[in-house]
C-alpha cells in the first residue's frame, strides 16, 4: 500500500466508514443484481418475462433456439460486422490523430477535445432523426447510415480514451523519433504503437461494445428487415418476451472474456499444455462449428444490404466469409467451454482414484508415448508396464464415466481406444467386484415402449446398463439413429456410452443365423472394434454362456508382468 | 511532395473534426433546415413538447443526482481505502458495463414483475415491486443504476487531488475529521461532482428505453414522444419538429458543458 493511501486510510472516521460500507453495499447490490438475473434468466427462463423454471431444471434450450434461428444468425452477423468495422475504424482513426497531435498546436487540441464532449453529449434522438433525414435525401443505403452514425458515437469514447493515456507516452519521445530522422510512419509504428497498445486495445473493445449495443440510431434509422442485435430486442418488447436478451448478454460477456483471454493468452500460458492438446480441441471446434458458420454465412449472404453490381457482390461474399468465421469462432468457443474448462482447470490426481484422476491434457507422460508410437511408424513394439497401461486406460476413458459427462469422448486418440478392455477390467474390478465382461442384447421389440418415448428416457436405459461391458442393439436403422442422436454417439453404428461399447446391428438374417452383421462402421471405429473383441478374448481366462450370451471372465491378468505394447497397433503380449 | 505529406499530416491531425462535421454537423443542419419549413404548419407538436418537457427534465434531473449521490458514495469510499478494496470496486462496478444496455433494463422489468407477482399475501418483496413496476419511481431507480458507472469513474477523478497534507493541516489547526472532510474534501470533489450530475442529466433527457420498459407506456419522455409519432401515427415531421425542440433544450447545457469539461480537463480523463 502505498504512503498517501496509508495516510488518507486513516483520516476516515470509523462511523462514516461504515455508513460508507453499508451504502455501497446497496449500490453495488441495484448494480449487479440484474446482471446476475440475466445469468439466470438464460438457464431458467421460460416464455414469460419474470417467470423462472424450477431451481433443479436449467436448460441451454434459448441459447440453442437463438442461434439456430436465421433471423437471429442475421442480425449477429449485421451486428458483428457492423461492429467490428466501426471499431477499427475509429481506433485507426483516433490513433493517427492522437500521434499527429503532438506535433500540431495546442488550441486545436482543445477544440478537438470540446467537440467530442459536445458530440457525446448530444440526444441521439435528434441526431438519429437527423442522420435519416439526410440518408433519404442522398439515398445512401441504409447500412451506409448505420455505420456512419455509430462511427459518431464510437470515436469520442476512442478519442477520450486515447486522451486518458495520453500522459503514459511523452510528446517528447515522439519529437526524439522525428529529431533523429525517423519519418512518421516509422515513428508511428516503432514508438507510438508499442506504447499505446493498452489504448489501442481498450478503444477497440469499447467500441466493438458500444456499437453492438447501440439501439438508438438503429430504432430510427433501419427501415428494413436487416435489424442490428438490439434493435431486434427493442422490437420484441411485449408482455411475453422470451429470454432473448439473456441470451445476448451472455453473448457479449462471453465475447469479452475471449476477447481478454485473447489478449492475456491465458489459453496459451501455461508450459504444461501440450501441443497436442490444441490440435484436438480445434479438431473438435472445428467440426462443431462448420455447421453453424456456413448456415450463419448462408443466412447473411441471403438477406445482407449489400448491391448487386460487382461491388456489391463482392461485399456480400467477403461479408459471408468473414460473418460465418467470427460467428463459428464465437459458437465453437462457448461449445467448447468444457474442454477449455478442462485445460485451465487444476489436476489433483491420486492414482487408484477413478473420479479425480488427472485431466488428460495436464498428464505429462502420455504424449511420450504418442510421440514413441508416432515415431514407430506402423512397426515396433514400445515396453510399458502394467502401471502405465493402468494409468493412461485412466486417463483417457475415466471422462467417459463422469457424472456430467454423457457421450463418446472424441477427445481421446483413437490409438487408445484399444486400451478399453484393460480400463474396462479396471472398472468392472473397482465398481462391481468382478472381472466379468457380459454382453446384454435387446431387440427391437425387447426395448419398452417408454424407454424411447423421450431422450431423457432413452439415456437412462442405456446409462442403466452400464458396467455391463457391451450392450447390443438389433434395431431399425431409424431406431438406431434415434437411439446414437439422444446419447450422442457419433454414429448410429456404435459408440462409447458411460464406459461401455454400444453397438447397433442389423438382425441377423434367416440363413446365418449365428451371425450378427453390422451396418457400416468407418475404419477408425472398425480397427477399434476388432482390436476390442480380440483383446476381449484373447485376455479371458475363461468364457462361459449365460441365459445364451457369452461372459468373458477374468479379464485382467494377476500377475504384475512388464508388457511390450506395440501402440500403433496396441496389442500387448507378455515380455 | 513535401507538401502532400504537410497536408495528409495536418488532415490526420484534423480526422475527428472532419468526421464530425461531415457526419454530425452537415446532417444537422440539413435536418433542422427541413424540420424548420416544416414548422410552420405544426402547432399541435409545441404542446406536446411542453406536455413532455417538464417530466423529461424532472426524471433526468432527479435520476442523475440519485446516481451522482450513490456514485460519490462509493467512489468516497474507494479513495479512502486500501488497494484491493479499490481494485474491487472499479471491478464491480465495471460489470454493469458488460452485458449491455437493453439487457439491463430487461432484466429490471422481469426483477421488477416476478416481484410484483409473487404470490401471497402482502410482503416487503411484493409491495417494492409494485411501488417501482410501471412507475416513475422505478424509472429513476432504472436510470440512476445505468448512469452510476459514468458518474462513478467522473468522481473518481476529483478525489485524485486530494492529499493527506490537507488533512494533517486540518488537524493541526484543531479541526476535526468531520469538519476536516466538511472543509476539504467537499470543496474539491465538487466541480467533478456538477460535471457528473451535468453530463448524466444531458444524457438522460435523450433516454426513451427506460421510460418505455420500466414506465409501462405511462411516464414517457421525449423521445418517446417522438417514436411515437414516427413509429405509430407515420408523423414523420412532427417527429422532426419534437426532437428538434429537444436538441434546442439540450444544446445550452451541452455547451457549457462541453466548455467546462475542457478547462476541468483532467476531472474526465484524471491526473
Amino acid at each position: 500500500m502505498a504512503l498517501t493511501e496509508v495516510y488518507l486510510h486513516a483520516f476516515l472516521p470509523r462511523r462514516v466508514r461504515i455508513i460508507l460500507w453499508f451504502i455501497t453495499a446497496i449500490v453495488l447490490f441495484l448494480i449487479i443484481m440484474p446482471c446476475l438475473y440475466l445469468f439466470i434468466w438464460c438457464f431458467w427462463g421460460t416464455e414469460v418475462i419474470g417467470l423462472l423454471r424450477s431451481p433443479g431444471d436449467p436448460s441451454i434450450q434459448w441459447v440453442r433456439e437463438l442461434l439456430e434461428d436465421p433471423s437471429w444468425q442475421s442480425a449477429f452477423s449485421y451486428s458483428l460486422l457492423l461492429s467490428i468495422g466501426v471499431s477499427i475504424a475509429g481506433t485507426a482513426l483516433v490513433a493517427g490523430q492522437n500521434y499527429i497531435s503532438r506535433f500540431l498546436p495546442r488550441r486545436l487540441d482543445s477544440f478537438t477535445f470540446w467537440l467530442m464532449i459536445f458530440v457525446t453529449l448530444n440526444p441521439l434522438i435528434a441526431y438519429s432523426l437527423s442522420m435519416r433525414y439526410t440518408g433519404n435525401i442522398l439515398v445512401l443505403p441504409e447500412w451506409v447510415i448505420l455505420a456512419a452514425g455509430h462511427l459518431v458515437i464510437v470515436v469520442p469514447l476512442q478519442y477520450l480514451i486515447f486522451e486518458a493515456a495520453r500522459e503514459k507516452l511523452p510528446r517528447d519521445l515522439l519529437w526524439a523519433g522525428q529529431t533523429l530522422g525517423a519519418r512518421h510512419w516509422a515513428n508511428f509504428r516503432h514508438v507510438f504503437l508499442p506504447n499505446s497498445q493498452l489504448a489501442v486495445w481498450g478503444a477497440i473493445v469499447v467500441g466493438f461494445f458500444v456499437s453492438f449495443d447501440e439501439v438508438v440510431v438503429a430504432a430510427f434509422v433501419i427501415e428494413s428487415s436487416h435489424l442490428t442485435v438490439p434493435l431486434k430486442l427493442w422490437r420484441g418488447l411485449s408482455q411475453v418476451v422470451k429470454p432473448e436478451p439473456a441470451v445476448v448478454a451472455v453473448f457479449m460477456l462471453s465475447t469479452l472474456i475471449l476477447a481478454e483471454a485473447i489478449h492475456y493468452r491465458a489459453l496459451f500460458a501455461s508450459d504444461k499444455l501440450p501441443r497436442r492438446a490444441f490440435k484436438d480441441i480445434l479438431a473438435g471446434l472445428w467440426q462443431e462449428t462448420v455447421a453453424f458458420a456456413v448456415s450463419s454465412a448462408v443466412a447473411w449472404f441471403a438477406l445482407s444490404p449489400g448491391g448487386t453490381g460487382l461491388l456489391g457482390v463482392s461485399f456480400k461474399i467477403f461479408g459471408s466469409a468473414l460473418v460465418g468465421f467470427l460467428s463459428g469462432l464465437i459458437v465453437g468457443m462457448f461449445k467448447a467451454r468444457g474442454p477449455i474448462y478442462d485445460i485451465l482447470g487444476t489436476a489433483n490426481a491420486e492414482d487408484g482414484e477413478v473420479r479425480s484422476v488427472p485431466r488428460f491434457f495436464s498428464f505429462e507422460g502420455i504424449s511420450d508415448y504418442v510421440d514413441k508410437a508416432d515415431a514407430l511408424r506402423g512397426g515396433g513394439w514400445v515396453e510399458m508396464n502394467l502401471e502405465d497401461i493402468s494409468r493412461i486406460s485412466r486417463v483417457c476413458f475415466a471422462r467417459a464415466r463422469g457424472r456430467r459427462y454423457i457421450g463418446t469422448d472424441r477427445h481421446v486418440p483413437s490409438k487408445f481406444y484399444k486400451l478399453y478392455p484393460h480400463y474396462l477390467g479396471l472398472q468392472l474390478e473397482r465398481e462391481l467386484a468382478s472381472n466379468d465382461v457380459r454382453i446384454v442384447l435387446y431387440n427391437e421389440h425387447d426395448l419398452a415402449e417408454d424407454s424411447l418415448a423421450s431422450p431423457d428416457l432413452t439415456r437412462r436405459f442405456v446409462a442403466s446398463h452400464v458396467g455391463v461391458g457391451v450392450l447390443l442393439l438389433s434395431v431399425s436403422w431409424e431406431t438406431a439413429e434415434r437411439i446414437a442422436q439422444r446419447v450422442r454417439l457419433p454414429s448410429p453404428d456404435f459408440g462409447l456410452f458411460g464406459g461401455q461399447f454400444v453397438l447397433f446391428f442389423d438382425p441377423p438374417q434367416s440363413e446365418e443365423p449365428g451371425c450378427i452383421k453390422l451396418r457400416h462402421v468407418d475404419g477408425q471405429l472398425q480397427e477399434m472394434l476388432e482390436t476390442f473383441l480380440l483383446e476381449l478374448v484373447e485376455n479371458a481366462n475363461e468364457v462361459v454362456i449365460q441365459d445364451g450370451l457369452p461372459v468373458f471372465r477374468r479379464l485382467l491378468p494377476e500377475t504384475r508382468d512388464a508388457y511390450k505394447v506395440s501402440l500403433s497397433a496396441l496389442r500387448w503380449r507378455r515380455a | 511532395m513535401r507538401s502532400i505529406q504537410r497536408v495528409l499530416t495536418v488532415a490526420l491531425g484534423l480526422a475527428p473534426i472532419i468526421l464530425i462535421v461531415g457526419l454530425f454537423v452537415l446532417p444537422l443542419l440539413i435536418w433542422m433546415g427541413g424540420a424548420h419549413v416544416q414548422a410552420l404548419s405544426r402547432v399541435s407538436t409545441g404542446s406536446l413538447y411542453l406536455s413532455l418537457i417538464t417530466k423529461t427534465v424532472l426524471l433526468s434531473s432527479l435520476a442523475a443526482l440519485l446516481a451522482v449521490l450513490m456514485a460519490t458514495s462509493v467512489a468516497f469510499l474507494h479513495a479512502f481505502s486500501g488497494v484491493h478494496v479499490r481494485h474491487a470496486l472499479n471491478s464491480l462496478i465495471m460489470i454493469p458495463l458488460l452485458v449491455g444496455f437493453l439487457a439491463r433494463n430487461y432484466a429490471w422489468l422481469g426483477l421488477l414483475r416476478s416481484m410484483a407477482g409473487s404470490g401471497g399475501s402482502i410482503n416487503l418483496y411484493r409491495l417494492i415491486g409494485s411501488l417501482l413496476l410501471y412507475n416513475n419511481r422505478g424509472v429513476v431507480l432504472v436510470m440512476a443504476t445505468v448512469f452510476i458507472p459514468f458518474s462513478y469513474f467522473i468522481v473518481l477523478q476529483g478525489f485524485s487531488s486530494l492529499r493527506p497534507e490537507m488533512y494533517e493541516a486540518a488537524r493541526t489547526l484543531g479541526a476535526s475529521d468531520l469538519r476536516a472532510h466538511m472543509v476539504v474534501t467537499l470543496p474539491i470533489i465538487m466541480r467533478s461532482v456538477i460535471l457528473a450530475f451535468g453530463l448524466c442529466g444531458v444524457l438522460a433527457l435523450g433516454y426513451f428505453v427506460t421510460p418505455k420498459m420500466i414506465g409501462g407506456g405511462q411516464h414517457d419522455f421525449i423521445g418517446n414522444g417522438v417514436l411515437t409519432l414516427l413509429n405509430k401515427l407515420g408523423d414523420s415531421a412532427g417527429a422532426s419538429l419534437l426532437a428538434l425542440y429537444l436538441f434546442g433544450t439540450a444544446i445550452l447545457p451541452m455547451v457549457l458543458l462541453a466548455w467546462y469539461s475542457v478547462h476541468r480537463r483532467t476531472l474526465l480523463l484524471g491526473d
